[in-house]
């Protein structure tokens, strides 16, 4: 599944990085656009995590032991949606999430766009999304996701820096 | 309180956790996948675990992911260990007395 298509790129120097994806997905931006921001399907490829639907609101993810929470700063159905990300310590991360509809409304360009990464985590996250992405895909697909770890270990290398330690 | 190693063994889907640990580290939400209880009530589950010493949780980037740590088992062996050392020898004698009085013919 690592296909050259499905590889991110880590970009930026100094403290911290921009991580960007972009999948082509066989799914109608409605269902892409459910998959990202409904609680029961994040739960399912992502993790527990609910979004108040619009600028401003709460944007909370749990990623084990208890909720962290960020703010929505893009809400338009179905085309964007982006929060603010909580995790590792606050900061200025920002994720951000564009559909664009291709073939018809048949399938849809999903952007994904990480900014303001902590460069210490930026190998990390890469794994991370991708994995995530996987996920994703799986989800959409009907199929299991593939185990989180074990994937984001496997690609973790791919997004690791000169200095990084993989 | 701290809980001990027994309490965490006490309860079976904790048993059922510890089991999927043993094959791989996941994420909280890949182990409540796996069960039909609630994730907040995996959650508690993993809380215990992790106060006996028998769960790891390690942040990796976007997650926390958890691990099996075996230690602790150590204990409950040596303790089951001790029963077996106990009571060994006598159902032996217990199985040698009834071979004597109705033997297998």
């Amino acid at each position: 599944m690592t296909t050259d298509t499905a590889r991110g790129r880590i970009e930026g120097f100094g403290d911290t990085r921009t991580a960007r994806f972009e999948r082509v997905l066989a799914h109608s931006p409605d269902t892409v656009w459910e998959a990202l921001t409904a609680s029961p399907s994040l739960d399912r490829w992502f993790m527990t995590a609910s979004l108040e639907p619009r600028v401003g609101g709460e944007a909370s993810f749990d990623a084990g032991e208890g909720s962290e929470t960020g703010t929505v700063t893009a809400w338009d159905p179905p085309r964007a949606v982006a929060y603010t990300w909580p995790f590792p310590d606050g900061g200025d991360a920002h994720v951000s999430w564009t559909l664009e509809p291709l073939d018809g409304g048949s399938a849809t360009r999903l952007l994904l766009v990480h900014t303001a990464l902590p460069a210490d985590w930026a190998a990390g996250y890469g794994g991370g999304w991708h994995a995530y992405l996987d996920r994703l895909e799986a989800y959409l697909a009907g199929d299991e996701p593939p185990v989180w770890a074990e994937r984001m270990a496997a690609l973790r290398p791919l997004y690791a820096g000169p200095d990084d330690p993989v | 309180m701290a809980s001990t190693t027994y309490d965490a063994i006490a309860d079976p889907t904790r048993r059922s956790v510890l089991r999927l640990l043993a094959e791989r580290e996941l994420t909280a939400g890949e182990l409540a996948a796996a069960f039909t209880i609630s994730r907040p009530a995996v959650s508690r589950h993993l809380r215990v675990l992790r106060e006996a010493g028998l769960v790891r949780a390690r942040p990796r980037a976007q997650q926390r992911v958890y691990s099996l740590d075996p230690r602790p088992l150590e204990d409950v062996d040596a303790w089951l260990d001790s029963i077996r050392a106990f009571w060994g020898p006598r159902l032996d004698a217990l199985e040698r007395h009834l071979d004597e009085r109705s033997p297998l013919t």
